[in-house]
């Protein structure tokens, strides 16, 4: 075997791998940047420059409910909560009376880009949302935030913000599925360790993926805990997306080190607080309730709900337990349905 | 020549032929796939469990420690408790890592043991308790071998049936820095049957 000959050779299934990877990186890429069977998207230009697309249906409805998703995560880990929503619970008339539904992608996520030149911040993020519902959501309508894992703690920014800047469009109620907590990282040493790790994964993932390494994640094992859910394909897409990957990184090197340099006092909001935990986060993570209950001393009404059985990511996207997720937050009212 | 001896000349030059761009190709493709299962990120292994069926021994692993060096021992401690847990022992230790000789770098057989404990204590720090339902497994699985090895170097002693592990790191060498409290276990009982 001359050097040659093997070094062709590995040349070229190398090239074929880097081919194939790159290909599968463009599909997911495009996929994740289709809009939401149902849904209408709108395209709002925020303060920041960053360009904001947003899935919608029904906000001329009395109550909008407004998805926010986690870390890495776009509008699809929301989308079967905001099937079940728009749908409507049965017991109340299903979707006749069902409210209306916004699914947010912060910058960088779907079809949402990051046009602003500056680092990421809570308040960019803050206003970035507020120009989205203001240019989607009209006026008379009693906006519900419901954000999952840093989609709950901007949630919980955003009610603060419309209440310090004295806004007329109030905010009626925010619901936080297993949200982050600033002080999350010095509180609890396994989210320490945790966030290491996720600090090695997402400084490599965009440029990773955009070689291709897509193709090397087992998806079997990485969407487990979405088995079931209508829109699988579509996380798949936004997970292995370079630019929901970009995004994710470029929030999480603002998030890291302010987490670890959480000294405490979440301050107050003017609306109720509903916190809806997943069972196994605080069944494993030691202390994490007490975590939980400085959200709800924040506000003059709230509510603290566990899960059974839930994971941090199935409480969003397995459909059974969107499904109780759905009766817990329609049979507590979270948001009317007349 | 005849057409018959020329047709037997050419069938070993085909031969070698295919042989070599087979025995290529196989060098190539174990390259190639070694190269893309070397991600610091084990996220990315889905190449690297072709070889799970022929132990793990096909596809070289290059990362050796990386990203992160291991700087710590690992260490683990138990108490024992009575039955309602309202009665404890100190904290014991459960076996004892070897003070570090220079010689050791060429025979250190004693290490074995260590790096069992080490490796047992790296599958429960890194997988998460809310991952796949096989990992999660492995997890419980693995603190139920300290468990075991627990049963195996203590006993019961004055009506204390149960016990608890504590698992540490510790650098050893170095007295000022101070113990990592990793993970504390549930409670588990020295006569497994009779916990059931």
């Amino acid at each position: 075997m001359s050097a040659v000959t093997f070094g062709r050779a590995a040349a070229a299934l190398g090239a074929v791998t880097a081919v194939t990877g790159i290909a599968h990186g463009l599909t997911m890429q495009r996929r994740a940047e289709r809009g939401y069977p149902g849904y209408e998207s709108t395209t709002v230009t925020a303060p920041s420059g960053n360009v904001i697309v947003d899935h919608h249906v029904g906000t001329d409805r009395d109550d909008v409910v407004v998805l926010l998703p986690g870390l890495m995560s776009s509008a699809s880990t929301v989308a079967a909560l905001a099937d079940a929503i728009r749908d409507g619970h049965p017991d109340r008339g299903g979707r006749a009376n069902a409210p209306g539904v916004l699914m947010h992608n912060r910058a960088g996520y779907g079809s949402s880009r990051v046009l602003s030149a500056r680092p990421f911040s809570m308040a960019e993020a803050v206003h970035d949302l507020h120009a989205a519902i203001s240019a989607i959501v009209p006026e008379t309508a009693r906006v519900h935030l419901v954000g999952h894992s840093l989609g709950g703690y901007l949630a919980f920014r955003y009610a603060q913000f419309v209440r310090d800047a004295g806004l007329d469009r109030g905010v009626e109620s925010v619901t936080l599925l297993d949200p982050t907590h600033p002080g999350e990282l010095v509180a609890s040493r396994a989210q320490y360790l945790g966030a290491e790790g996720l600090d090695l994964s997402i400084s490599l993932a965009p440029e990773t993926m955009a070689l291709g390494g897509g193709l090397l994640l087992v998806r079997a094992d990485s969407l487990a805990y979405a088995e079931g859910n209508p829109h699988v394909d579509r996380i798949w897409a936004d997970a292995t997306s370079v630019r929901t990957l970009r995004a994710a990184r470029r929030e999480w090197r603002f998030l890291h080190p302010t987490m670890l340099d959480w000294t405490g006092g979440l301050g107050t909001v003017a609306c109720s607080v509903h916190v809806v935990a997943a069972g196994e986060t605080v069944r494993t993570i030691p202390g994490h309730e007490e975590l939980y209950a400085e959200f709800l001393e924040t506000a003059p009404h709230s509510s603290y709900n566990v899960l059974g059985g839930a994971d941090h990511q199935s409480l969003i996207a397995s459909p059974v337990q969107v499904e109780r997720l759905h009766d817990l937050l329609a049979a507590g009212r979270v948001w009317g349905e007349s | 020549m005849s057409r018959q001896s020329a047709r037997a000349h050419r069938r070993p030059r085909i031969l070698r032929r295919v042989l070599d761009v087979g025995v290529t190709g196989f060098f190539a493709a174990w390259f190639v796939t070694t190269v893309v299962a070397q991600h610091p990120d084990r996220a990315y292994d889905r190449v690297r469990r072709l070889d799970v069926g022929v132990g793990n021994a096909a596809i070289p692993n290059w990362r050796f420690f990386a990203p992160k060096p291991a700087v710590e021992d690992v260490h683990y401690l138990y108490r024992l408790a009575d039955g309602d847990r309202s009665r404890h022992s100190e904290w014991r230790a459960m076996h004892t890592i070897s003070t570090r000789r220079l010689r050791q770098a060429l025979w250190f057989p004693g290490r074995r043991r260590e790096k069992g404990f080490f490796d047992v204590a790296n599958l429960i720090m890194t997988v998460s308790p809310e991952g796949p339902a096989h990992l999660v497994k492995a997890r419980e699985s693995a603190m139920e071998s300290i468990n075991d090895a627990v049963r195996l170097s203590a006993e019961p002693e004055d009506g204390m049936e149960w016990f608890q592990v504590m698992m540490l790191r510790y650098a050893g060498h170095d007295r000022t820095a101070k113990p990592e409290y990793d993970v504390i276990f549930d409670y588990a009982r020295f006569d497994r049957e009779a916990a059931r």
